[in-house]
Parts: C-alpha cells; sequence; structure tokens
C-alpha cells in the first residue's frame, strides 16, 4: 500500500526550473534514500512533500491520517543558551514523559540524558535526540534530511543502523536524503536520484560519481517501468 | 528602610521589579533567535515616536509603542522580501529613527521638551498613570510567553521544525517582535532607550554557563535582573546617582563576576 505519492511534481522559482516532473512512491515500511548534488532540489522536494511549499504543477497523496516526521538537515539549536533534552522533544508537542523515554530507548539513549544540556552533548547523541523528537509525534513515515558535516563516520554508520532498526521493527517508512550515495546504499530498500529531475534508469553510484547524465527521453520510458530503482550491486 | 516610605520610590520598585521579569523571560528568547540587536533599533525607533508625541501632542509613550510597532512591522516584511539581512535592516532604521527624533524636537522646540529622561530613563519620575500602564503592559508580555512559550522556545530554537508541524510561523515571529516592542516602550522610562538592551541581553549571559535547561536560564536571569533593578534603585536613593547607570553597571559587574572563573578554566 502506498504511503506517498508524489505526482508530475514542477517547482519553479524566479522562472528557475527546480524540480520538473517528479513522480514516485512510497510504500509502508519502505526505506528509501534520495541522493543528489547540492543544489539538486531535495530540499525543495521535501518541503513539497511536508507540505510547507505549494509545487508549480503536479500533486501529493498521502495515506489518510498519514503522520509524517521530519529530522531537518540544520538542527543546529543555538549554542548560547541551554536546553534541556527534555525542552527539545517537548518541542513535539508531546509532553508525556513516558512517551519521552520511550522514544529515547528507540534511539538507543539512556533515560539519564533528559535533564543534561542539549548543547553539551556529542553530534551523534544530538542527531539521535532529534530523531527521537520527531518518534515523539508517532510518525508512520519519517523524512530524515541528512546533515552536511559535523558527524563522523563511524557515527553516520551507527545512524544508519538505527534507521534500519526502526524501518524493521515498527515498520517505519523512510526517506532518507542525502548528498551522497555514501553507505546508505546497503540499506536502503532503493535509491532514488534527483538532480531537478529523477535519473531513473541509472545506478545510484554512477550518478553520484557525476558519470550519468540521464536525457529526458530515458525519463518517458522508465516512467511507466518503475516506481523507484531498485539496486543492483555491481562490480 | 526609610526609602520606602516614599511613593516615587515604591512606584519605581514596582514598575522596576515588574519590567526586569519580563526583560529577562523575552532577552533569553531574543538571543536565541540572534534579535539582540533588534532592541537597539527599537528602542531608537520608539525615541522617534517620543518625538512624535511631543509634535502631535500626544503621551510620548503612546508614541513610542506606535513608532515601534510600526518598526517592527517594517523589518518584517523587508526580512520577508530578503531586501537585506535583517541586522543590516535594523541600522538603517536605527539611524532613520533618531534622525527624525532629533528633527522633530528640533521643529518643536517651543515646548522645551528634553529628550534625555527617554535615552536615559528616568525610573524615579514614573507616574501613578504610567505605573498601572507598565503594570498591565508587563502582565500582558508574561502572560503571552507563559502561554505560547513552547511555540515560541520551537521558533527561536529550530523554526523549520515549527514550520514542518504546520504551526503558523509568521504568527509567532510577529508575536515575538510586537512583544519586544512593548519591553522597549517600558523600557524607555525604566532604563531609557539606549540602555534597555542591558536589561534583556546581559542578565541571559550571566546564568548561561551555570544552567542545564532553558527554564533554569530564563528563571536565574530574571532573579539577576530584579537584583540589579534594587539594586540601582536604592543606591540611586542613597548615593543620588542614575538608577538607570547603576542597574546596568551592576549587570557589569556580575557579568565580569560569572564570566571570569569560566574563561579561566578554558
Amino acid at each position: 500500500m502506498s504511503a506517498i505519492e508524489v505526482k508530475n511534481i514542477s517547482y519553479n522559482k524566479h522562472k528557475k526550473t527546480i524540480l520538473e516532473n517528479i513522480n514516485f512512491s512510497l510504500n509502508i515500511g519502505d526505506y528509501v534514500g534520495l541522493i543528489g548534488p547540492n543544489g539538486a532540489g531535495k530540499t525543495t522536494l521535501i518541503k513539497i512533500i511536508l507540505g510547507l511549499l505549494p509545487p508549480s504543477k503536479g500533486s501529493i497523496e498521502k495515506a489518510t491520517g498519514l503522520t509524517i516526521g521530519y529530522v531537518p538537515q540544520s538542527y543546529t539549536l543555538s549554542p548560547i543558551i541551554p536546553i534541556s533534552v527534555r525542552e527539545v522533544l517537548k518541542m513535539s508537542g508531546n509532553r508525556n514523559l513516558s512517551e519521552h523515554k520511550t522514544a529515547l530507548q528507540q534511539v538507543d539513549l539512556e533515560h539519564s540524558i533528559l535533564k543534561q544540556n542539549f548543547h553539551h552533548l556529542s553530534a551523534g547523541q544530538q542527531q539521535r535526540i532529534i530523531i527521537a523528537r520527531a518518534l515523539c509525534i508517532h510518525p508512520q513515515a519519517l523524512i530524515f534530511d541528512e546533515p552536511l558535516s559535523g558527524i563522523d563516520f563511524s557515527t553516520k554508520i551507527k545512524l544508519y543502523d538505527l534507521l534500519a532498526t526502526l524501518n524493521q521493527q515498527h515498520q517505519l517508512t523512510i526517506l532518507f536524503v542525502s548528498h551522497e550515495v555514501d553507505r546508505i546504499i546497503d540499506k536502503c530498500h532503493h535509491i532514488l536520484c534527483l538532480n531537478k529531475t529523477l535519473h531513473q534508469g541509472c545506478h545510484p553510484l554512477d550518478f553520484s560519481q557525476g558519470k550519468i547524465t540521464c536525457t529526458s527521453e530515458h525519463q518517458h520510458q522508465e516512467k511507466e517501468a518503475n516506481r523507484v530503482l531498485p539496486i543492483h550491486h555491481h562490480h | 528602610m526609610e526609602f520606602l516610605q516614599y511613593s516615587f520610590i515604591t512606584n519605581a520598585l514596582m514598575a522596576g521589579v515588574l519590567t526586569a521579569l519580563s526583560a529577562a523571560l523575552l532577552g533569553n528568547f531574543m538571543i536565541v533567535a540572534r534579535q539582540a540587536v533588534m532592541s537597539d533599533m527599537l528602542a531608537h525607533a520608539a525615541v522617534a515616536g517620543v518625538g512624535l508625541g511631543v509634535f502631535w501632542n500626544i503621551n510620548p509613550i503612546a508614541g513610542a509603542f506606535l513608532t515601534s510597532v510600526a518598526a517592527t512591522l517594517l523589518l518584517w516584511w523587508l526580512s520577508q522580501k530578503k531586501q537585506a539581512a535583517p541586522e543590516a535592516i535594523s541600522v538603517v532604521i536605527l539611524n532613520g529613527s533618531l534622525a527624525l527624533a532629533l528633527l522633530l524636537i528640533h521643529i518643536d522646540s517651543r515646548s522645551g521638551f528634553s529628550l534625555e529622561s527617554y535615552l536615559f530613563g528616568s525610573i524615579l519620575t514614573i507616574t501613578q498613570s504610567e505605573l498601572y500602564l507598565f503594570i498591565c503592559l508587563n502582565i500582558f508580555i508574561i502572560g503571552l510567553l507563559l502561554f505560547f512559550w513552547k511555540n515560541i522556545l520551537t521558533l527561536v530554537f529550530d523554526q523549520d521544525f515549527l514550520h514542518s508541524k504546520n504551526t503558523y510561523k509568521s504568527f509567532f515571529e510577529i508575536l515575538l517582535m510586537l512583544l519586544i516592542a512593548a519591553i522597549v516602550g517600558i523600557g524607555l522610562k525604566v532604563i531609557g532607550g539606549l540602555l534597555i538592551g542591558a536589561m534583556l541581553i546581559i542578565p541571559p549571559l550571566i546564568v548561561q554557563s551555570y544552567c542545564s535547561s532553558f527554564k533554569q536560564n530564563v528563571i536565574m536571569s530574571a532573579l539577576i535582573n530584579i537584583l540589579a533593578v534594587l539594586c540601582g534603585i536604592i543606591s540611586s536613593f542613597y548615593f543620588d546617582i542614575p538608577a538607570s547607570s547603576s542597574i546596568v553597571l551592576t549587570l557589569i559587574l556580575l557579568f565580569g563576576l560569572a564570566k571570569i572563573p569560566m574563561i579561566r578554566t578554558q
């Protein structure tokens, strides 16, 4: 069953095309990666899916009652004034302490962290808390916009594992947005390659290395064939 | 405690303590929202309003509210239009306002009006009716902040997240700016347009390294602000020095004392 369906989305700003004719659907329980270089329109697409930005053309269809959790790319909360982890979780609108504890458990953090100053935690812990905050609204789908920097490699791997666990154990539909293929390729069921338009029929690794320039003719041929590209590991 | 028998002192204490409380509350949000400079911009706009009040023969404080609200909306609108960075727009409005204030008061020079009490405050000359106005405004500011606490907190720390929850982001942006305009209007008389920034920004910075939550920081900075206002008014009574100056100098002293151990351990 499809959770989110993106239909013919185009978006223009200042007469420039940011997104052109985007089509795909996310099924319940999917773990999909969305990759593309800087300026490919990833954040714009997320905003359109979340309903924060009206598309120039096309529509978004969501399953009735679907709640989407959102982990923004820049969550670097201003560090000058302290804020406790509990206060960060309360931003979700959910004030229930036991649910906060459950959310922390899901992201593999101790309850004792609730009283600590968010700014004094490591980047990896902070990111887990931001995911916990998204989980506090009991989402069926999660959109995760990967931060550009500040997270080391081993922390990244742990995070990918965490999201995969959430996906498997809680049937959480995940759209993982990243500027590089990196390691998400091992975890995701599918990868979408975005650069203004969805480049289907090319391999994500080639796409991320800039080897592929798909034409729009490819697009139309592929459009009917495949909702998202399954990954074939090639050697 | 002989000073308590004078009504001008009790008026000053009541207005001062309440203003200290709401200034500390708002200041915390302003620092996180990177709007520390905005208080200065609004204070200068308010001074232009005082000039306008004198020119139109209306209450200077009412004129101050009018122009600081107008400046708030102008700043918000221009930042939305992305004509320049908000702090750059603030500097334009700040200087324009001060020039306008000078001009208006020059034109109306026959009234012999002095801007000084609005630039540097005159907490000891607060009248009974001004006191009532300040009490109402402070309760209004504190009440709205407490009521919308979670949303404003989310706005200043993480706009994207507030936006993603489909909450009316612009509403809270404008609300926060209007509350700042209100505190600046009160601040003109209590501590002066040129010094109100100190009451908003310094207390949260004094306690910031010693607290681990936002709530704690707000409570501690409010206590520090109230302490500074009490010191200011009492020393002004006994040593005959300007209250505004001793309030700000007390805050600066506490700031130094709080930061020295932090800097040494770095």
